[in-house]
């Protein structure tokens, strides 16, 4: 397994792995997850089945009507911390519409829009329900998704080099400046890339720890795009 | 220059603060430690005493006139910090506006710290974000979006989008007599029916929602706009008599049951009687309805003898009512009011306390990505507390009213905060 591969599943982005590895010829991790930084830490694989809160299909079954009983430890409602809540695919694309200050049928999104009921969204009249999960089949999607919109001009133009413009994506994307601690991993996708005395290749041992894989910076800006825009910060709430 | 919302602006000067709209000091992203935070600290202990004359705490106390003085209403949320504000707004901007908090949010929130959640979620409810917010929200819980080549599923959340565009009350999501179509305007509502009652006199709700004996519409009417389930409380909803329901509805036991389709424990056991004392009343509103959702005046409510069980003639559905006078019409009662048809019966259910209550439930519900039977249980405290405070405006709620009333709420913020 490459330096790349290892730094890649230590951050969780089996999905990148997969599709990059595909590009570069190189093995493929299975780790399965997705996203990065502290939301991450606390997913759980696939996350499938997760609360949606779109509950479509009537599940007032458990309901006890207005004289529920309270939440566990005293709060009066259980966020249930522990399953990922994805965001409605409308809000997802608004974000990203957002961020790259484009509307939400600009044809770089055409590939997202196409993709809308692969990510979630819902149209009752054709018995397409919300569906909020995150497993690995939405995961594919949305990396598949946002691949023409990282690789877009639009994108190079608002942040033109990674990873000098990795924190700065990190910001408009989450909404909060990133600590030393959230930035690391995605920096270490970038190790030694501008190092001109390190190995073209090669040279790796088993820790990951080696030189990086020699990935074209073209490669290298979209797997940072990918990362940051995969992450839980970014898809979840 | 960075400027604040108009209405948060307002609200700052209604506070007494002198907010300017620039940030305070901190960059919006930690914590507020400039003078500028140091400021607004001030600001907010200044407006307290402003406002309650001179408790800072903000209770009932008396100006110099001995006049009572209204409570400060934002004083339960001085104990947030900014940070506290930021990561409640931060955690559900994206659900109410979609999208992160913007610059002057943030500078609100370095000024008046936990006040500042009162004037980013006005800010929100003036953002035209909100009613595609409020759309999404019952095109979800109604199950009723896109279009076919003959139903518009779209008519619900354009009703519920103009209600929160148009700060209507509330209740016309269940009163309205019309329709809205997709630029807005007013239109007709498209089941045939000579009166509306708001989104459940759509082919949207009534299609989504066809079941046999119509028990779909009747529990889904009553879980979503009053968050009651069968069987209710018998004071809440009298039962009907035994003796007026079908013969299979007016088993207790295995033994009672004498229908021989209902004796494999039909639907959710064999009491029976139970629940569809109280199912045969509310289920009876929709008779005339078929079950693409179109009206048939005509409707008898009687079982067709080709079809199965709960099935009339015409795409209709059985009445419980064993009397066939009785079953033909959409008389009936609810909550133990009688009623003339749906449209009666939706104002009985939008003048009840339960509708309040449950529509704090449902904003909770959605804000938090809760599913159903999460929302089920939320504290019923929070929920009567949060009606008795949109009960205390002097107009009817709108869906603005609510949404702001939950959201600014201390006991909803703790959640998010883990305690303040």
């Amino acid at each position: 397994m490459s330096a790349t591969i290892r730094r890649l599943a230590h951050l969780g982005l089996g999905l990148l792995i997969s599709s990059l590895s595909a590009c570069e010829g190189s093995d493929t991790a299975t780790t399965g997850m997705s996203g990065v930084g502290s939301a991450a830490a606390s997913a759980t694989d696939g996350g499938e089945g997760a609360s949606t809160g779109e509950d479509a299909s009537g599940g007032d079954d458990g309901g006890s009507g207005s004289t529920g009983a309270p939440a566990e430890d005293d709060d009066p409602f259980d966020l249930n911390r522990e399953n990922i809540r994805l965001l409605p695919f409308n809000v997802r694309l608004n974000r990203l519409s957002l961020l790259l200050d484009r509307p939400t049928d600009d044809p770089i999104f055409a590939v997202m829009l196409k993709r809308r009921y692969d990510l979630g969204d819902y149209d009752h009249a054709k018995g397409i329900n919300p569906d909020l999960s995150w497993g690995s089949a939405r995961m594919a999607a949305w990396v598949a998704a946002l691949r023409p919109i990282c690789n877009s001009a639009v994108m190079k133009e608002r942040y033109p080099e990674f990873p000098i413009d990795l924190p700065e994506l990190m910001h408009d994307a989450y909404g909060y400046t990133p600590t030393a601690d959230e930035l690391a991993p995605f920096l270490a996708l970038f190790d030694g890339a501008d190092d001109p005395d390190a190995p073209d290749q090669g040279g790796i041992d088993d820790k990951g720890t080696g030189p990086i894989d020699p990935l074209s910076p073209a490669a290298r800006y979209e797997l940072g795009c990918l990362a940051v825009l995969t992450s839980l910060e970014f898809v979840a709430q | 220059m960075i400027r604040a919302p108009l209405v948060a602006g307002a609200l700052a000067l209604a506070l007494g603060g002198c907010y300017s709209g620039q940030p305070a000091g901190g960059s919006g992203d930690g914590g507020a430690t400039s003078s500028g935070a140091e400021a607004g600290s001030e600001a907010s202990s200044t407006t307290a005493e402003g406002s309650s004359g001179g408790e800072a705490s903000g209770g009932e106390a008396s100006g110099s006139t001995g006049q009572p003085v209204d409570p400060d209403p934002l004083a339960e949320l001085d104990r947030f910090t900014a940070d506290d504000a930021r990561h409640y707004l931060g955690t559900i901007a994206p659900m109410i506006v979609g999208r992160l908090l913007s610059e002057s949010e943030h500078n609100l929130i370095d000024y008046f710290k936990g006040r500042g959640i009162a004037p980013v979620i006005e800010g929100w409810l003036e953002d035209p974000a909100f009613p595609e917010t409020v759309r999404m929200m019952f095109q979800v819980k109604l199950s009723a979006s896109g279009m076919t080549d003959e139903v518009n599923f779209e008519l619900p959340g354009n009703l519920a989008a103009h209600i929160a565009r148009e700060k209507l009350p509330y209740a016309e999501i269940l009163t309205a007599e019309y329709c809205v179509d997709g630029g807005g305007a007013a239109t007709p509502c498209d089941t045939g029916a000579p009166y509306a009652a708001g989104v459940l006199t759509t082919r949207a709700y009534l299609l989504a929602n066809a079941s046999r004996f119509n028990l779909r519409r009747a529990r889904r009417m009553m879980y979503i706009f009053n968050c009651l389930a069968y069987p209710m409380d018998h004071v809440l909803q009298p039962p009907l008599e035994k003796l007026s329901l079908i013969e299979m509805f007016r088993a207790m036991t295995p033994d009672e049951q004498t229908v021989p389709e209902a004796q494999n424990g039909f639907g959710n056991g064999f009491a029976c009687y139970s629940c569809h004392s109280q199912f045969g009343a509310h289920a009876q509103l929709f008779v005339k309805f078929d079950e693409q959702g179109v009206y048939h005046p005509e409707a008898t409510g009687l079982q067709d003898p080709e079809n199965e069980l709960g099935r009339s003639q015409n795409g209709l559905f059985v009445s419980h009512f064993v009397d066939p006078v009785a079953a033909a019409q959409e008389l009936s009662q609810v909550f133990g009011e009688p009623v003339a048809d749906l449209r009666d019966a939706a104002r009985v259910l939008s003048e009840h306390p339960t509708f309040y209550q449950c529509a704090a439930r449902n904003t909770i519900e959605w804000t938090f990505g809760l599913s159903e039977a999460q929302a089920s249980k939320t504290d019923l405290g929070l929920l009567i507390d949060l009606r008795d405070r949109l009960a205390t405006l002097d107009h009817e709620p709108t869906i603005a009213d609510i949404f702001r009333t939950t959201l600014t709420h201390p006991a909803v913020i703790d959640v998010v905060v883990g305690g303040g």
